[in-house]
């Protein structure tokens, strides 16, 4: 995805061996709604359908929390993460929780 | 006079929540309908060629592995009020509930062929161990239910076999 790192969500990096294990990263970041998007998301509810506003809200913190969790695998100094799963969950105040986790390990 | 023009007011006030509703009901199901009928010709534009998309866990192929990536789509989807307001009554006496069918299952078809399309054009051979997550998207407080979304992600590990036949 970016700087070399293998993600994969299987339990190997398919056509890899793994030598090395760094133990669980994760990384995780909380957004809130802009309250005009909110807004305008709530008048697009009337109809129903495809929330774009939230739609790319999320898809950008899932990203950073991505991003997050690689930072973490790099300091460990490994360069692939195996078995990435990712979890949402709704904080208070209308923020919603983007974290990714998953198993460092080193390549060959 | 006044008397009923003070009548008229009172019907007007009384009947506005009404034709939000019936808006609702007519305008969603129109847009829904359309995005729905979008989808199914994205689709069937595809049917012909290969479906990439399992959630084995292992490759199908015994080939040589070029490269592998992670691969993730994602979508917000949101019923109508009035899909909302039908399935809170349908809620007080339990039972199936039909009216968040429609999105529910638009959002989760929407995420997989958007993941193979991705698939596809980027050029990958096969995309295993798919998981589709489903997710709401908090309410600002317990009486604002003007808002709701679910969010659907799917995400696997996308796979480019070597070209040469070994």
């Amino acid at each position: 995805m970016s700087q070399g790192m293998h993600l994969s969500n299987t339990e190997t990096v398919p056509g890899k061996l793994i030598t090395g294990s760094f133990g669980l990263v994760q990384g995780s970041t909380v957004r809130a709604k802009n309250v005009f998007k909110d807004i305008g998301a709530g008048l697009k509810n009337m109809v129903g359908g495809e929330l774009k506003a939230y739609t790319e809200l999320l898809q950008e913190a899932r990203n950073e929390a991505l991003q997050r969790m690689m930072m973490d695998a790099q300091g460990r100094g490994a360069n692939a993460i195996v078995n990435v799963r990712f979890a949402t969950s709704a904080v208070a105040g209308g923020a919603a929780e983007l974290f990714a986790y998953g198993t460092a390990v080193t390549v060959e | 006079m006044a008397g009923e023009n003070f009548l008229f007011c009172q019907l007007l006030f009384f009947s506005i929540p009404l034709f939000i509703y019936l808006g609702s009901w007519l305008f969603g199901n129109l847009h829904q309908n359309k995005l729905l009928l979008k989808l199914d010709m994205e689709e069937k534009a595809l049917a012909g060629t290969a479906n990439p998309v399992s959630n084995l866990s292992n490759p199908s192929q015994a080939r040589q592995i070029d490269s592998s990536s992670l691969v993730m789509e994602s979508i917000s989807v949101g019923p109508s009020w009035w899909q909302m307001f039908t399935g809170g009554i349908k809620g007080l006496f339990g039972g199936k509930i039909h009216s968040y069918d429609k999105m529910l299952t638009y959002g989760r078809r929407v995420v997989i062929h958007r993941l193979r399309v991705q698939a596809i054009q980027s050029g990958f051979d096969e995309v295993i161990n798919l998981r589709v997550e489903t997710s709401m998207i908090s309410k600002k407080s317990k009486n604002d239910d003007k808002t709701a979304a679910y969010e659907f992600t799917a995400y696997g590990t996308a796979i480019r076999y070597s070209a040469s036949q070994d």
